[in-house]
C-alpha cells in the first residue's frame, strides 16, 4: 500500500451531463431519441426485434404536486445482464468490460466493452436520461432508476444521483425490488423520494425511469415532437422490422407507434442487384424515385444503397431548421440516421428551390464500410468527421448522384466540372463569340473617357418613329402607296450633359440588309439651353413606295417585295447612340400579331458610370428603365408595378401603349425611368448634390433584385413579368465578367443533348464525350476563326445565347432578347451590314414564335438553325 | 467604427478590436470607441436578463427559456439602449455587433472583467454556430430574427408567432412576408379567430397545417418571384393590407377546417 493515501475528487455529474448534453447539435431531444433505442438496439437478443416503449406518467410528488415520470422500456434484449462491479473488479479488468457486462457498463462512467470503440463510453445513454430529470429544488439535481428482469428471472433495480455529485446506489434484488419498484414515494437517497407506483417487468429487458420529467421532454411528448426525432432517427430499423418503438402518454391516453416516414413506406427491405448508375422511376401522382447501389468510394468501401426521391405533393417535414433532418440526404449507419447533407446547402445548385421541398434521400453502406464510418463518427453518433478521406470521399459520390437524379429528372442543373476542363481557348472564343452579340455599342468606348466628355453620366437618349401605313392594322405597303405622316421624335437627358450637336436621320433598309438614307436633320440641342430633359419632334412627311427609282422627293425605291425597314437613327459624337425601326412589308401580307402574348416587358439596368459592366461599385450610378411592348393591333391601357429590394419604384403605374400593326415591330415604350446612386452601408455616405437619389444597400455585397409586372387595368392580373439582377460590389456569376452565360464541360451523360443552357441561366455546358466534340480536332495553330473544336464551341455558343434570350419571353420577359438586339453593327470591317439585318429580322421571327401559341414548330426550328448560321457567318466575319 | 469582441482560451480571457470598415493600419485605433460600446453592453444585456426573467417567470410562469424569448428580449434591449446610435456602431451593419454580443453574453464578462455567467441564458441553447464560424453572417440569424421580431410588443410577436421560434423563423425565411406592417395584419386576423384555430396554429412547428396554413397562404399571395412579385406587402395601404390578409387566410382556414 503506497504511503500517501490517494482519494476520489468528488465530480460535478449535472455539468458533467450539461456538458455532454451540450454536444449534441440538434438537441437534447434528439440524444432523448437516439441513445436509450440505441442501447436497447445493442442489447438485441440474437437479431430478434427490439421493442421500446416511451411511456409517459403523470404522478405526484411527495409534497403533492403534479410532476411526470418517463419510463422506457426495452424487451427482446438481454437486459441489464453481467456482475455488479466495484471499482478493484474494474481495474482488475482493466477497466475493460466483457461485451454482456451491461449492468457495470451501464452504471460505468467512460468504460469501454471488448471489440468495442470508445464511442458512447463518455456516457451518452445515462446523460440523455438523467438531463430530462429535474428534481424540485433550487439546485439542479438529477436521477434516473433502473430495473431489469434477466433471462435467469433475476430482478435488480439501480438507481443514480446527480446531487450534484454523481452517486449511484448498490441495487436492490428479487422481491426488494419488485417491490421498491410498486412503492408510490420511493426513496432513492436519503431524503430524495420519487413517486413510481409501476409494475414489476415481466418479460426479460430493462427500464429505465425519468423522475420529474424536464418540461421540454413534457412538451415534446404531448407535441408529438419525440415521435418525430424517433422516426428520424430509426426508421430504416424499423422498417426492417429490427425495431418496434411506441410512445404512450398515460394522461391523455394515447398511444402513438412509430411509422417509417410516408414517403419511404413503399421501399424494399433489402436485397441487392442494385446498379450503380440507376435510373429514375416515375410512381405516379407526381413522385420520382431513383435508387442505385454497390457504388464503390474508393480504399474498398462501397455503398451499399442509395435512394433519392421527389414527390411534388410533400411539404417540408423539419423540427428545427438549423440542421437538416429529412430535407437532403440521410446518412445511416448501421440502419441509424447519423446526419443529413442538407437540400440547400449541399445539393442547392442542382436541385431547383421550389422543388427542394419534395426532396428526400438517404444512404447505406456495405457493412465494413459501415464499421470505418463508425471510426470517424464523433460520439453524440449526430455527423462524421468531415476532413477523413472517406467522408470526404462519400460527399462527393453523394453529390455526384444527385447531379445525375437532378439531370434525369429534368432540372437541367447536373452540370458539374472543373473549370479547367474547359480548356482556355474554349473559354476564349466562347467569351468573344457571347461578346460580338451581347455587349453594347457603348462598350467601345473606353470608360475614362466617357467619364471625361460627360462627367461620368451616360445620356439617355430615346426616340420615337411614328406612321401611318396604308392600311391600318397591317404593315403592310404595296407600290405606289403611301406611308404617311412620318414623325419623329428624339429626347436625351440629361440635357446639361450634352456637348455637341446630335443628328437625326431616317433610312430605308432593304430586304438584304441595304440602307439608303432619306433624310437627315442636325440638331444643336446647345442652343436650348435647357435642364433635365431635352425633347424635339420632327414632321417628316408622306414617302412614297415605287418599284423603279425615285425621280422625286419624298419616294423610297423599292425593287423587290419583301420585309424592309424603315429607320429612324440619332447619332451623337459619330456614334450611333439610338435607333428604331418599323418594319414594312413590301407587297407581302405580314403574319397576325400573336394573340396569347400581346405584351412584352422588359428591364434594362445599367452601370451610368461605367456602362460596360455589369457590376456597380459604391456611389455609381444605377440607371433601371423598364420598357413595355404591345404586340396587339389595339391600343391598350395597362398598369405597371416595380420594385427593387424593398423600394416601391411604381405602384399601379398607367401605361398606354398604342397599337401595332400587323408584322410590324413593336415600339418599346420606356415605362418608367429611375436613378440610384447606390451606396454601401459600411461606406462615408456620398454626399454629391447632384440630385440622384441615393440607395442604401442592405449589405456591402449584394443582388439586389428588380421586380416588374404588367397587370390589367379590367381585372387586375399579372399579364406579363419581368425580373433582373442588379450586382452590387459583385460579379455577376462565378466568373468575373460581364458574359451573359459560363461555359462548362459535363463529366459524363450518356445519349446526353449537345449542349443544356441551366435553369438560372447563367451556364452552359457539353458533354465531353460527345460524338461530334470527340470527333472534332484540338486547334494547335489558329488559321481561321472557326475550325475544329472552337466551331463546336461558337455553335453551342449561339445556341446558348438564343435560348437565355427567348426563354424568358414564354413569360413576357424580354429584357435578356432586347440585349441581343439593341446590339449594332457599326464597326469598320466588321461583318456586312446585310448580315446583321437579316439577323435581326430573324431575331423577331423568333419572337413572335415564342408570343404565338399556333406557330410551327417546324418554321420555328428552322428560324432558329437558320440565325444560328447567320451568328456564325457574322462571327466569323468580325473575328476574321 | 468597431466593436470589441471576447474570446475565452484555456480559462483566459482576451478581447480583439473588430471594424466592418477599412482601417489604416489595425482596428485597434477604434479600441476606444469599442470599450465604450462594450461598456453599454453590460448595461443592455443586464437589462436583458432582467426583462427575460419577468417574462418567463411572470408572463409565462414558466421556470424554462425559450428561444423566441431570448431572441426578442435580447434585440429589444439592445434597441432600447440604443446601441445602434452608439459612436462605436457609426457606419457599422448590425451583424458586426453581434458578432461582439454575443460571444459576451457566452463568456459572460463584463467591461470591469468581472464574470456573469448568467447572460449564456439569455442565448438560445441551438444557437451555437457562432462559434466554429464567427465571420459568418448566417452564424448569427438568431439575433436578426431577434431584431426582426422585436419590432412588435412582446405580446404582439408572441401572439402572432404563439412565442415559438421556429414559426417567426419559417415567416422570416420567406423575405417577401417579413415586413411589420404584414405581420401586424396578421396579428389582427389572429386574434378574431376562435379558439379551434387558434389552437391548430398554435400547434407544433410541421410541414403541413398549423402556423403553416398561413406561411403558405400568405406566400402564395405575395410570392417572392414569379407574377404577384412585384408589389410586397408593405406597399399597401394598412386597410387594404388587412383586407387581402383577411380574405387569404380565412380562405386557407376554411380549407384547412372543410
Amino acid at each position: 500500500m503506497s504511503q500517501y493515501p490517494d482519494r476520489n475528487p468528488p465530480s460535478n455529474m449535472v455539468n458533467v451531463v450539461l456538458g455532454i448534453i451540450d454536444g449534441y447539435r440538434m438537441g437534447s431531444l434528439r440524444a432523448l431519441a437516439q441513445e436509450p433505442v440505441q442501447n436497447a438496439k445493442d442489447a438485441g437478443n440474437q437479431g430478434k426485434s427490439v421493442d421500446v416503449e416511451y411511456r409517459l406518467l403523470s404522478r405526484q410528488a411527495r409534497d403533492g404536486s403534479p410532476c411526470h415520470l418517463l419510463t422506457v422500456t426495452d424487451s427482446g434484449t438481454t437486459g441489464l445482464q453481467g456482475p455488479i462491479l466495484n471499482e478493484q473488479d474494474l481495474e482488475e479488468r482493466n477497466y475493460i468490460l466483457r461485451a454482456d457486462e451491461n449492468w457495470a457498463a451501464f452504471e460505468g462512467q467512460g468504460f469501454t466493452k471488448e471489440n468495442e470503440d470508445a464511442l458512447g463510453s463518455r456516457g451518452q445513454g445515462k446523460a440523455a436520461f438523467l438531463y430530462h430529470s429535474q428534481l424540485p429544488g433550487e439546485q439542479r439535481r438529477m436521477a434516473m432508476l433502473y430495473d431489469t428482469l434477466l433471462p435467469d428471472d433475476e430482478y435488480r433495480l439501480g438507481a443514480r444521483y446527480a446531487r450534484p455529485m454523481d452517486r449511484v446506489r448498490e441495487p436492490l434484488f428479487g422481491e426488494t425490488a419488485r417491490l421498491a419498484i410498486q412503492e408510490a414515494q420511493h426513496e432513492v437517497f436519503e431524503d430524495t423520494f420519487v413517486p413510481l407506483g409501476l409494475k414489476p417487468l415481466e418479460q426479460v429487458g430493462s427500464r429505465i425511469i425519468i423522475p420529474f420529467l424536464s418540461q421540454d421532454a413534457l412538451k415534446a411528448i404531448q407535441s408529438g415532437d419525440l415521435v418525430r426525432w424517433l422516426q428520424r432517427c430509426w426508421w430504416r430499423a424499423i422498417q426492417k422490422e429490427q425495431l418496434r418503438i411506441t410512445v404512450v402518454d398515460e394522461e391523455q391516453g394515447t398511444e402513438t407507434e412509430v411509422a417509417v416516414p410516408a414517403w419511404w413506406g413503399n421501399l424494399p427491405r433489402g436485397g441487392g442487384g442494385l446498379r450503380t448508375k440507376g435510373k429514375l422511376e416515375d410512381l405516379g401522382n407526381g413522385v420520382s424515385r431513383y435508387i442505385c447501389g454497390e457504388i464503390p468510394l474508393g480504399d474498398g468501401h462501397i455503398i451499399q444503397r442509395l435512394v433519392l426521391m421527389h414527390d411534388q405533393n410533400l411539404s417540408e417535414d423539419e423540427i428545427i431548421h438549423d440542421h437538416p433532418e429529412f430535407a437532403g440526404v440521410q446518412l445511416l449507419r448501421g440502419d441509424q440516421w447519423i446526419e443529413t447533407r442538407g437540400v440547400l446547402a449541399e445539393y442547392g445548385d442542382w436541385i431547383p428551390a421550389e422543388q427542394r421541398q419534395g426532396f428526400r434521400g438517404f444512404v447505406e453502406f456495405k457493412r465494413h464500410t459501415d464499421a470505418a464510418l463508425r471510426e470517424i463518427e464523433n460520439s453524440q453518433h449526430d455527423g462524421f468527421n468531415g476532413r477523413h478521406k472517406l467522408f470526404q470521399d462519400v460527399r462527393e459520390k453523394l453529390r455526384e448522384k444527385v447531379r445525375e437524379f437532378s439531370e434525369q429528372m429534368g432540372w437541367d442543373q447536373g452540370i458539374d466540372t472543373s473549370p479547367q476542363e474547359v480548356s482556355q481557348r474554349e473559354k476564349r472564343i466562347h467569351a468573344q463569340f457571347l461578346q460580338t452579340f451581347t455587349q453594347p455599342r457603348f462598350s467601345k468606348i473606353p470608360s475614362d473617357d466617357l467619364k471625361q466628355d460627360t462627367g461620368g453620366i451616360k445620356i439617355l437618349w430615346d426616340c420615337r418613329l411614328a406612321v401611318d401605313f396604308p392600311y391600318p392594322e397591317r404593315a403592310r405597303v404595296d407600290w405606289g402607296q403611301h406611308i404617311r405622316h412620318v414623325y419623329l421624335e428624339v429626347s436625351a437627358e440629361p440635357a446639361e450633359e450634352i456637348l455637341e450637336s446630335a443628328t437625326v436621320l431616317l433610312e430605308w433598309v432593304d430586304a438584304q440588309g441595304k440602307r439608303e438614307e432619306l433624310w437627315r436633320k442636325e440638331v444643336d440641342f446647345l442652343q436650348e439651353n435647357s435642364h433635365g430633359r431635352i425633347h424635339r419632334s420632327f414632321e417628316v412627311g408622306d414617302w412614297q413606295l415605287i418599284r423603279g427609282k425615285a425621280k422625286q422627293k419624298r419616294q423610297i425605291s423599292c425593287p423587290s417585295a419583301g420585309i424592309h425597314r424603315l429607320r429612324a437613327v440619332v447619332e451623337y459624337q459619330g456614334e450611333r447612340v439610338k435607333e428604331i425601326s418599323r418594319t414594312v412589308y413590301v407587297q407581302l401580307e405580314p403574319p397576325l400579331p400573336p394573340e396569347e402574348k400581346p405584351f412584352g416587358l422588359s428591364i434594362s439596368p445599367v452601370n451610368e458610370n461605367a456602362p460596360e459592366q455589369k457590376r456597380i461599385d459604391h456611389g455609381q450610378v444605377l440607371l433601371l428603365q423598364i420598357n413595355a411592348k404591345n404586340r396587339s393591333t389595339n391600343a391598350a391601357e395597362i398598369y405597371l408595378d416595380a420594385r427593387i429590394d424593398d423600394e416601391l419604384l411604381a405602384d399601379h403605374l398607367r401605361v398606354e401603349l398604342l397599337g401595332t400593326p400587323a408584322g410590324d415591330t413593336p415600339q418599346r415604350v420606356a415605362a418608367l425611368t429611375v436613378r440610384r446612386r447606390l451606396l454601401d452601408p459600411e461606406q462615408t455616405p456620398d454626399e454629391r448634390q447632384d440630385g440622384i437619389p441615393s440607395m442604401v444597400m442592405e449589405e456591402s455585397v449584394h443582388r439586389a433584385v428588380v421586380v416588374a409586372e404588367l397587370r390589367d387595368c379590367e381585372n387586375d392580373e399579372v399579364m406579363v413579368h419581368s425580373r433582373q439582377t442588379v450586382y452590387f460590389q459583385l460579379d455577376p456569376g462565378k466568373r468575373n465578367s460581364n458574359l451573359p452565360f459560363d461555359i462548362r464541360q459535363k463529366q459524363e451523360g450518356t445519349y446526353a443533348p449537345m449542349w443544356v443552357l441551366n435553369q438560372a441561366l447563367d451556364e452552359l455546358s457539353y458533354p465531353r464525350n460527345y460524338p461530334l466534340w470527340e470527333a472534332l480536332s484540338v486547334v494547335q495553330r489558329q488559321r481561321r476563326a472557326l475550325q475544329g473544336r472552337d466551331a463546336f464551341t461558337a455553335e453551342i455558343s449561339a445556341n446558348g445565347l438564343l435560348e437565355w434570350a427567348l426563354r424568358p419571353v414564354m413569360d413576357g420577359d424580354e429584357s435578356n432578347f432586347e440585349q441581343l438586339m439593341d446590339v449594332s453593327w457599326e464597326k469598320d470591317g466588321g461583318a456586312s451590314d446585310a448580315l446583321w439585318e437579316s439577323y435581326h429580322v430573324r431575331l423577331d421571327k423568333l419572337l413572335h414564335h415564342c408570343c404565338s401559341e399556333n406557330g410551327s414548330p417546324f418554321e420555328y426550328s428552322k428560324d432558329w438553325r437558320e440565325t444560328v448560321a447567320l451568328m456564325l457567318e457574322i462571327f466569323r466575319q468580325e473575328a476574321g | 467604427m468597431a466593436v470589441l469582441v471576447w474570446s475565452e482560451s484555456d480559462g483566459a480571457l482576451g478581447n480583439i478590436v473588430r471594424s466592418g470598415r477599412r482601417v489604416m493600419l489595425s482596428a485597434e485605433e477604434f479600441r476606444e470607441e469599442a470599450e465604450a460600446l462594450d461598456a453599454a453592453l453590460d448595461e443592455t444585456l443586464d437589462m436583458a436578463w432582467q426583462a427575460l426573467t419577468i417574462i418567463t417567470e411572470r408572463v409565462n410562469g414558466s421556470s424554462r427559456f425559450n428561444s423566441f424569448e431570448q431572441v426578442w428580449v435580447l434585440a429589444r434591449a439592445v434597441r432600447v439602449n440604443g446601441i445602434l446610435q452608439q459612436e462605436g456602431m457609426r457606419r457599422e451593419v448590425r451583424t458586426i455587433l453581434w458578432e461582439a454580443l454575443v460571444p459576451k453574453c457566452w463568456y459572460g464578462v463584463r467591461a470591469d472583467l468581472t464574470r456573469e455567467p448568467r447572460w449564456r441564458s439569455l442565448l438560445p441553447p441551438k444557437a451555437k454556430k457562432w462559434q466554429t464560424q464567427p465571420r459568418e453572417a448566417s452564424s448569427y440569424r438568431f439575433m436578426e430574427i431577434g431584431y426582426w421580431l422585436q419590432e412588435q410588443s412582446f405580446r404582439d410577436a408572441s401572439d402572432v408567432f404563439d412565442g415559438n421560434y421556429a414559426k417567426a423563423q419559417d415567416l422570416h425565411d420567406r423575405t417577401a412576408l417579413r415586413s411589420l406592417e404584414l405581420r401586424q395584419a396578421i396579428l389582427r386576423w389572429i386574434r378574431q379567430q376562435r379558439q379551434e384555430v387558434r389552437d391548430e396554429l398554435g400547434r407544433p412547428f410541421r410541414g403541413k397545417g398549423g402556423f403553416a396554413i398561413i406561411t403558405k397562404a400568405l406566400t402564395k399571395r405575395f410570392p417572392s418571384r414569379g407574377p404577384g412579385a412585384a408589389r410586397l406587402p408593405q406597399h399597401y395601404p394598412t386597410d387594404q393590407l388587412q383586407a387581402i390578409v383577411d380574405e387569404v387566410l380565412d380562405a386557407a382556414r376554411d380549407e384547412h377546417f372543410a
